[in-house]
């Protein structure tokens, strides 16, 4: 069985003033909207985070497009906001702010790429603890999203169980059904992670 | 344990392997073959909007890359035993965005670009795998889908396919020429004077397995390592690539005869990357020789990784190696024992590691052996 944690943090973005970890990202009035919001999201819940993970998935639905947007409207000339234009790259403020460096894994699977980091985290949740980072959100109001997975499932509220050997993969769920039953969302099914997974919420 | 059973590839070399060892051994910059891409590094984002990439419109970069992606896989089709579990990893960065990245609603789309190019693949393949997502780690992106693929084997699938593929579009291009790399001259990596790279287009697929077979290479597990030191360079004291080699098995107890570098001819990538081999092996009576593929091809960004295993495999098989042909001398400053134009090459190769690093400081090791 594997516990998993699901932190969450609304972050309006741009932000109205320099956030506390400025100093610890070089040129942090760069970044773009997903890498600030996954900083921003880091830094107010260090405090509930205190394990470091063996594994990092960047899971990032969308991938780049609002920043690859951003690039080609702005004439595709300004090398800070290219940087960004990489999906993987919003790892990298993550990771300062974290003072931390590791195994990282940024995984896409569009409509599914949250369910399917999930999926993947189960597994490697063998080889120690695993989080994985997410933005989503338009607008000025995104959501960072930081979920942590070890064998250890005290003070989870959630918990997967992995029955077998089983490696089908197809036919997993969407990321809107799985955040719309974490939401608590009346009538919601739960979501599909995968032959021989089971997500439950922790009674009690 | 993974082995690699079979690998083929697409460049600018031309179609298959044969072309890219031909050309990589010759000495042969096929990436100045990519005339269009200064005209297109020098265009404005106006012209940009209407840019004919060899001859195509921007939205046939879904085809082309699709059709790239196909010829690749169709060498090693053989060699996939589809009646047993497989899984399928898609490694690039930027996909297709080129189709609807110039539109003015292109800030709305909810989808990743990188997905629907894999269920292109899948459909026109036919393939059925039991897993496959897309592996997004900048330029290691092809070493980091190995890295996850021995996961797999060791979860219970039999083979797992790795398709890597990156189009070089005006996008990429005048994001790469707005960093200042691209360079005016030719990729010279590890040399004195070098200035950067071109860019070039390919598609490559290794086909990995769980089990030896008859003439499979022996892959250990893969090392990989991310830094949070900067966007868009390593950490200039190499820490990160070296821990990344160093998560590789048995490194120091069993070292490569060869590195096979990342080697784009950037001053800090360059100098990162010695400084890396130097703590690494420096120590050694007989340090490995290094030797790079982006010379050659360009800087193929997601792709790199997967041609660098398949010269790293055809190395080991013919025993034979290439040198940096466009590198007349290596940098003064640097340490490493480089394989310049008319150096030695060893007669033997036993071990050869290839070394990836990705914007965002996500930097990959891995190291390909012939079977005991």
């Amino acid at each position: 069985m594997t516990g998993l944690c699901w932190y969450r943090e609304e972050i309006e973005y741009p932000a109205k003033a320099e956030p506390e970890w400025s100093s610890l990202v070089e040129r942090w009035y760069q970044l773009d909207t997903p890498a600030y919001v996954l900083a921003e999201t880091y830094w107010r819940l260090r405090d509930k985070l205190s394990a470091r993970p063996e594994w990092l998935l960047l899971a990032s639905p969308g991938a780049s497009n609002l920043t690859d947007a951003q690039f080609a409207a702005s004439g595709a000339s300004s090398p800070a906001k290219f940087v960004h234009t990489l999906p993987n790259i919003r790892s990298a403020s993550l990771l300062q702010v974290m003072r931390w460096s590791g195994k990282v894994l940024c995984l896409q699977n569009d409509p599914s790429s949250l369910l399917t980091a999930l999926h993947e985290a189960v597994w490697l949740a063998e080889e120690g603890r695993v989080w994985i980072a997410s933005v989503q959100g338009r607008g000025n109001q995104f959501t960072g999203q930081l979920l942590t997975l070890s064998s250890n499932s005290s003070g989870c509220a959630l918990k997967i169980d992995k029955n077998g050997s089983a490696t089908r993969f197809t036919g997993i769920g969407h990321d809107k059904d799985l955040l719309l039953w974490i939401n608590g969302n009346a009538g919601t099914e739960r979501p599909f992670v995968g032959p021989g997974f089971t997500l439950a919420r922790v009674s009690g | 344990m993974a082995w690699i059973r079979s690998y083929s590839c697409e460049s600018a070399a031309g179609s298959g392997v044969d072309s890219l060892w031909q050309a990589l051994r010759q000495g042969r910059d096929v990436s100045q073959l990519f005339v269009a891409q200064s005209q297109i590094a020098q265009a404005g984002s106006s012209e940009l909007r209407a840019c004919l990439f060899q001859g195509l419109r921007p939205d046939t970069s879904r085809a082309l890359l699709g059709e790239k992606m196909h010829t690749a896989f169709l060498p090693v089709a053989a060699d996939l035993r589809q009646e047993r579990p497989f899984g399928v990893i898609f490694a690039s960065t930027k996909g297709m965005l080129n189709d609807f990245v110039w539109q003015e609603n292109a800030a709305d789309v909810q989808l990743d670009p990188l997905t629907p190019l894999l269920e292109d693949f899948l459909q026109r393949t036919g393939l059925q795998p039991v897993r496959r997502l897309v592996v997004s780690n900048a330029c290691s992106s092809a070493l980091a889908a190995m890295a996850l693929s021995e996961r797999w084997l060791k979860q219970g699938l039999e083979q797992v396919l790795i398709v890597a593929a990156d189009a070089v579009t005006p996008f990429v291009l005048k994001g790469f020429q707005s960093l200042n790399l691209i360079s005016a001259s030719g990729i010279r990596p590890f040399s004195g004077d070098r200035s950067g790279f071109y860019l070039g287009e390919a598609a490559a697929c290794l086909l990995l397995e769980g089990t030896r077979t008859q003439n499979s290479l022996r892959l250990r597990p893969v090392g990989l390592d991310g830094e949070g030191s900067a966007v868009t360079r390593p950490s200039v004291s190499g820490d990160s690539v070296v821990r990344a080699a160093l998560n590789i098995p048995r490194l120091r107890e069993s070292p490569p005869d060869v590195v096979i570098a990342h080697g784009t001819g950037t001053v800090i990538n360059d100098e990162t990357e010695d400084l890396a081999f130097t703590r690494l092996f420096g120590e050694l009576q007989q340090p490995p020789l290094i030797t790079g593929t982006k010379w050659c091809t360009g800087h193929t960004l997601a792709v790199s990784g997967a041609l660098d295993t398949i010269a790293a495999c055809e190395a080991l098989r013919r025993q034979e190696l290439f040198h940096l042909a466009r590198t007349a001398a290596a940098d003064a400053k640097f340490r490493g024992h480089y394989a310049v134009q008319g150096s030695a090459l060893p007669s033997r190769v036993e071990r050869v590691m290839i070394s990836s690093l990705g914007f965002g400081g996500l930097h990959a090791s891995a190291l390909i052996e012939r079977s005991p």
